[in-house]
């Protein structure tokens, strides 16, 4: 192990440009002392809050005008965000996670792409659809230690008896959130397969509909412009939760289906990691890290978020 | 397909292997149910999922915490597990 050089003539070397203007950089040792580059900084103070008021007005959306978010049935990506649960015990309906349709569309099943938690019936979902009839998901109950439902139950461990609620958070970090990811593959499949999903980088296992998945039909999407919306429905900005705001931080988007081993490492034992340092980060094609604004970071000039009302960033 | 609205108490009686669709209020006292079972004690009963839907999002505090009720898509998507 190397030692570090932290300190000349009593000055941070992160705070030092240059010496008898050699680059900082640029210096190996001094007087046969290592020096090693500081590592980027990687603020992760804060996250964005979705109102619980529904509508275009209150949303938190992305508006996709560049192909960045064109995945369609046969296409492989990954979706990963981290999200704190806002909502109570009495939501008895769904709340969308994250949800993409068409631009302009008020069409639910425009090229939807969306993971959304079912909160009557506490099942997590992962869907996308190109009609109405020619759609296909699958689903993880996390409340049965049985079957084709042991591996939610244990990865998420909200328990038997109460559903996830910001008052049963189950596995979370020391913030209370907890990172959600699917990974499909290029086959036209939600089924466990094709596309796990993963609690805290742990996988759900089969689902509800195992490895094959159900559906409907034969989804066939197009690569038209996208919307998409963090913490509601992408056709109504609706079905946001109740009670209090639930918070999302850290959304990243990818063009491949991540390993589990990628998934592990972006999850980093439960502490946000800057996902441009990531293995896979030339596969990053969207990443918002919610400091204090909804630029997008991942080098790709992918477009911002863009909040309305009362959605805001704060702290985590 | 038969599209009711029932009390809690015609929902036990139901034969759950023929609901394709089951959400309760948030009271728990009443049932929107779809369900290939004809009964003749519901509540209320509609024509096609639009209508139940248009129907819920009207009282939308009674049958969902976020006020919304039930979206078209849920009726056909979300289907009743008996049990779980």
């Amino acid at each position: 192990m190397a030692n570090v050089l932290s300190h000349i003539n009593g000055v941070e070397s992160s705070r030092i440009r240059s010496v008898n203007t050699v680059q900082i950089a640029n210096i190996d040792n001094v007087i046969g002392m290592e020096y090693n580059e500081p590592s980027a900084s990687f603020d992760n103070a804060n996250a964005v809050a979705k109102s619980i008021t529904t509508g275009t007005g209150q949303s938190v959306r992305i508006a996709d005008t560049n192909g960045k978010f064109n995945f369609i049935h046969s296409s492989a990506y990954t979706i990963s965000f981290w999200v704190k649960a806002g909502w109570n015990s009495s939501l008895n309906t769904n709340i969308h996670l994250f949800s993409s349709t068409t631009s302009g569309t008020t069409n639910s099943s425009a090229n939807m792409i969306r993971i959304f938690y079912h909160e009557s019936n506490n099942r997590l979902y992962f869907e996308y659809r190109s009609a109405s009839n020619a759609k296909k998901s699958n689903f993880y109950l996390f409340h049965a230690n049985s079957g084709n439902h042991a591996a939610a139950y244990a990865a998420a461990g909200l328990g038997s008896s109460q559903y996830w609620s910001s008052a049963n958070r189950g596995n979370a970090n020391s913030a209370g959130y907890t990172m959600i990811t699917v990974t499909k593959g290029t086959s036209n499949s939600a089924g466990s397969s094709n596309a796990p999903m993963y609690w805290n980088a742990t996988p759900l296992g089969n689902g509800h509909y195992g490895s094959n998945g159900t559906g409907q039909g034969t989804p066939n999407m197009s690569t038209a412009d996208r919307q998409i919306a963090i913490g509601s429905n992408s056709w109504s900005y609706a079905k946001s939760g109740n009670s209090a705001e639930t918070k999302y931080n850290d959304v990243t988007i990818w063009d491949k289906k991540l390993s589990q081993s990628e998934i592990t490492e972006l999850y980093n034992s439960g502490t946000p990691l800057d996902a441009t340092a990531h293995s896979a980060s030339s596969n990053l094609k969207m990443y918002y890290k919610m400091e204090n604004n909804g630029n997008d970071s991942s080098g790709n000039s992918a477009p911002n978020i863009v909040l309305s009302g009362n959605s805001n960033f704060e702290s985590k | 397909m038969n599209y009711y609205i029932v009390t809690s108490e015609v929902f036990d009686e139901l034969d759950k292997k023929l609901i394709e669709f089951a959400h309760s209020s948030v009271d728990g006292s009443e049932w929107t149910v779809t369900t290939t079972e004809l009964i003749d004690n519901e509540t209320l009963s509609f024509e096609n999922t639009l209508e139940i839907s248009l129907y819920t999002a009207e009282e939308g505090s009674f049958w969902t915490g976020d006020n919304t009720g039930i979206e078209e898509w849920e009726l056909d998507g979300i289907k009743y597990l008996n049990g779980i």
